[in-house]
């Protein structure tokens, strides 16, 4: 039988002989507006199968409906509507423009440009730009970059430095970043105008040269100019909000904002305290550093009474609780908020702000996913030169162009350049932006050669370089990658309670982890002593003291000095062996479930 | 080594200078950048900051006015008797107080000493709103553009072989090369090619590579330059060359003087 | 606020800014208005073209 089914929402609703009719019908119904827009409809020929969606959470976008090769919307529409006589939504009630999800769109024929029409079209795009999002929309020229480039531009649009909001003043963000000097693109699409990304700014136009300069830019990386650095180039802030609360636990008793006194248990020496006010906490424009105190709190004790050694119960001490800074961060305490929580108790939250300075390892990007490191910082009388003293402020390396095919960023540079010298800016919205050839034209009505590449002399010795330099104006942005909050060293550290392995994470002062494929490599080389070294030595070594007879580990008294097996008595052989305390677990964890793992004892050779 | 000035204003100067080496020149260039020392404002005590701006917004902007630099009565800090701590030997102290609204500009900063002023006093420094203040006192030191550009004398200094354009016989006058050159220097005058103004060329080549027959060369010549430099302020132009030129004197001076000893 | 020197050549640009900004609100073509004010490298160009005032945005949360 092949009668079509029909499903609502996932859910079998029945069966229908004519689908062709029923969705053409649901369609009519839907432009007239009988059922709600939010409908759509999608038949599928080969499977037999109409399948109608009206519920939330699907993404749509709105196209031009077109009847028999011609679009529904005139002339006469586009007057009124700029006129201010009808309004959008009024033109989604006449159902000229639907809107379509992802499952509706495998039914559809849309075409890109109205030239284009054939009877054969369903739908004609509004601007064939709209196909993007609005990540992607900031890309500008994108049509001429090869596509995983516009992926990664367009995830790295999402990383960028900027200003996140006006209000950021009063605002307790854990994490938050805020960009000096942002500028707006020089070279930019509709879609970054019509979200009021020019308003806010996520970036800063570049003087770029593509050269490879004293082998510091391979691999990606950046040469950057110092001078510019210096004058506020890329600079931002990061500010990090730390909280405290005065907890009320059950019994009435809670913590409390203060300075410590030194009975305190865990308390630290006075000078610790010295930056805090009277009432436990920093004060705004204090140069705090790492593991600085913040916020002076003490807890009372965990057991209100324990038993002391002589016999009979001693009060105990309240606990230091302070909130200090994390140990790789510092900064000036920027904001001090007092307020309360939802219990009701006292919250205080200190942001503390960290000037970041662009330096050796924060990543920049530009916007079509030539993303890179700073390799080098050159002082600016060293840097290449031009005939007006123009010097670059981001040297590139040519390596990353050809095998990347970014060619809306050559453009991209070339338009900037245009754009600072006539005065304006240029539109570089997909499918509709300004040809390469105005550019160009642009270029030499300005003076200049219209490949883009200018004479240069070398900074250092002074000599006229032997090929013409390509250098443009660009749009890179500083993504929050930097190295201060990555850079992470340790030799000896904490290590976690139950594994007494060293702990993980940077925030933890862990250690980086010698993982299997790590392991690997030291066994094809035969390395044998070096893998014990860092899996046994450099993490969890332990020595267990071993009955020979039962196996079993054995107990050292060390206040009598006798080590004896509680299993077999004090007359049995006991020797010690070397193991890592992730093994000794093991053997406690077979332990635990009834098991007898015993240890079969040999010389050693 | 003949020099001929094409243009000298207060703040700019463009010259052809002949017979000279491409690294003598180069280091005047980098000497006039890097190496004269000028007066920057280098540490400044904030006693009031209610602007939108952060405190280390402030003090960066602050220290990027340019001052009028008076060479005879400062020394540099590394080199004054005070070994840096600060007298009036080294450093000027000024103060800047203002409340909103208003915009604060360079021309508002008062310093202790007449001469040493800011170069431009139309610099926007912060604009404050109803109610928000700055109070700041600052101490200008000097120091060398090496250090920190804030310090930098020279502007853009820049410069390139002198031009020359050769026509030869064999040139037929086809014009390919003209429609070529972005400066527009090459015109048709009387079925001749000719050249207008040969110093604006910027030796990009295009011509050359649009003529078919070679019949058109351009070349920088060895040891010849147009050179272009400009000052922020904190001298005159034709003071900056002078001192550009004293500063590697001096430094040649020093040098001559550790050889000698070591011999 | 506009920044006080061009990143990348260190040239004087933020007294430029009052005169700049109030000539092009009044419609005048950016360029122009550059080329009056004598700003001639494209790298300081670019400083008065593509900067935002950020000012007034901030100023209501102080």
């Amino acid at each position: 039988m092949n009668r079509t089914r029909v499903f609502l929402n996932g859910e079998l609703l029945g069966y229908h002989d004519d689908p062709k009719k029923l969705v053409n019908n649901i369609r009519q119904m839907r432009r007239s507006g009988s059922i709600p827009i939010q409908v759509n409809v999608t038949h599928y020929k080969n499977t037999s199968e109409v399948i109608i969606s009206s519920d939330n959470g699907r993404a749509r976008r709105p196209v031009i409906v077109v009847e028999n090769g011609k679009p529904l919307i005139t002339n006469e529409h586009l007057d009124s509507l700029k006129n201010h006589i009808i309004t959008f939504e009024d033109i989604i009630k006449m159902g000229l423009i639907e809107y379509i999800d992802a499952e509706e769109e495998e039914n559809t024929f849309v075409a890109i440009n109205e030239e284009d029409l054939t009877p054969d079209h369903t739908h004609l795009e509004i601007d064939p730009s709209l196909i993007l999002g609005i990540c992607a929309g900031m890309i500008p020229y994108p049509e001429h970059n090869a596509s995983p480039r516009n992926t990664m531009g367009a995830g790295m649009v999402k990383q960028c430095l900027g200003i996140p909001i006006a209000n950021f003043n009063l605002r307790p963000d854990t994490r938050g970043h805020l960009l000096h000097y942002p500028q707006k693109g020089l070279v930019h699409t509709q879609t970054s105008k019509v979200i009021g990304f020019d308003e806010r700014g996520g970036g800063q136009n570049f003087v770029v040269a593509v050269v490879s300069y004293e082998g510091y830019n391979i691999e990606d990386a950046l040469i950057i100019n110092k001078g510019s650095i210096k004058r506020g180039l890329g600079r931002s802030h990061f500010l990090r909000t730390h909280e405290g609360e005065e907890r009320r636990y059950p019994g009435g008793q809670e913590d409390k904002f203060e300075i410590p006194d030194q009975e305190v248990r865990g308390a630290r020496g006075s000078e610790v305290y010295s930056q805090l006010d009277d009432d436990g906490i920093v004060n705004p424009e204090i140069v705090v550093d790492r593991n600085d105190v913040l916020i002076g709190k003490t807890s009372p004790p965990r057991f209100l009474e324990e038993p002391t050694e002589l016999g009979g119960l001693s009060p105990q001490q309240r606990r230091e609780s302070s909130i200090t800074m994390r140990s790789n961060e510092k900064g000036v305490v920027d904001a001090v908020i007092l307020t309360e929580s939802e219990n009701g108790a006292r919250l205080a939250k200190v942001r503390i702000r960290d000037q970041r300075v662009p330096e050796l390892g924060d990543k920049f990007a530009s916007r079509h996913g030539q993303k890179g490191v700073i390799g080098l910082i050159v002082p600016y009388e060293d840097l290449p030169f031009t005939e007006s003293g123009l010097v670059p402020d981001l040297i590139i390396n040519p390596h990353a162009i050809p095998s990347r095919m970014t060619v809306g960023h050559m453009l991209e540079m070339i338009g900037g350049k245009v754009g600072s010298l006539e005065g304006r800016r240029i539109d570089a919205t997909p499918f509709s932006g300004e040809a390469e050839d105005e550019l160009r034209l642009g270029l030499k009505n300005a003076g200049y050669s219209h490949t883009g590449k200018e004479v240069f002399y070398d900074g250092i010795t002074g000599n006229k370089m032997e090929a013409d330099i390509f250098v443009g104006v660009i749009m890179y942005q500083k993504l929050y990658h930097m190295v201060a909050s990555k850079i992470h060293a340790r030799s000896r550290g904490p290590v976690q309670v139950l594994t007494r392995q060293p702990t993980e994470g940077r925030a933890r002062e862990g250690g980086l982890r010698f993982g299997e494929m790590e392991r690997d490599v030291l066994i094809g080389h035969g390395a044998s002593l070096t893998l014990k070294e860092r899996l046994l030595d450099e993490s969890d070594r332990v020595i267990q003291l071993v009955c020979s007879s039962c196996g079993m580990v054995a107990t050292q008294d060390k206040r009598r000095n006798m080590v004896f097996c509680p299993n077999c008595g004090a007359e049995t052989d006991i020797y010690p062996v070397e193991m890592s305390y992730a093994f000794k677990l093991l053997l406690d964890e077979i332990k635990s479930l009834g098991v007898a793992p015993r240890l079969v004892l040999e010389d050693t050779v | 080594m003949d020099i001929d000035i094409i243009e000298l204003s207060d703040n700019k100067a463009r010259f052809i200078i002949n017979q000279i080496e491409p690294a003598i020149i180069n280091g005047l260039r980098r000497s006039m950048l890097a190496e004269v020392p000028t007066m920057a404002i280098d540490y400044i005590n904030i006693y009031g900051n209610t602007s939108v701006l952060f405190d280390e917004q402030i003090a960066l902007r602050v220290g990027l006015i340019p001052f009028t630099t008076d060479l005879e009565s400062y020394v540099l800090p590394e080199e004054c008797d005070c070994n840096g701590e600060g007298c009036t030997k080294c450093q000027v102290s000024m103060t800047l107080s203002s409340k909103g609204p208003i915009i604060v500009y360079s021309g508002d900063i008062l310093s202790s000493d007449p001469k040493i002023l800011p170069a431009d006093e139309r610099i926007p420094i912060v604009e404050l709103k109803k109610d928000e203040e700055l109070v700041l006192e600052a101490f200008a030191k000097l120091g060398t553009g090496r250090k920190h550009p804030k310090w930098q004398a020279g502007i853009a200094c820049g410069y390139k072989n002198l031009p020359e354009i050769n026509i030869l016989e064999n040139c037929d006058s086809c014009g390919k090369c003209i429609g070529e050159c972005p400066k527009g220097i090459l015109i048709m005058e009387n079925d001749i090619l000719t050249v207008t103004d040969a110093l604006n060329c910027n030796l990009c080549n295009l011509c050359t590579n649009a003529c078919d027959i070679d019949a058109i060369i351009v070349q920088g010549k060895t040891n010849s330059f147009i050179f272009r430099m400009e000052s922020d302020g904190s001298y005159t132009a034709r003071n900056l060359l002078l001192e550009g030129a004293n500063t590697i004197i001096n430094n040649a001076k020093q040098l001559n003087e550790i050889l000698t000893e070591i011999e | 606020m506009i920044p006080i020197r061009c990143f990348t050549c260190g040239s004087i640009i933020s007294s430029k800014w009052e005169e700049y900004s109030k000539r092009v609100a009044e419609h005048e073509d950016p360029g122009v208005v550059l080329d009056d004010l004598e700003v001639e490298r494209y790298c300081c160009r670019r400083m008065l073209l593509s900067h935002i005032p950020l000012v007034d945005t901030f100023a209501p949360y102080q």
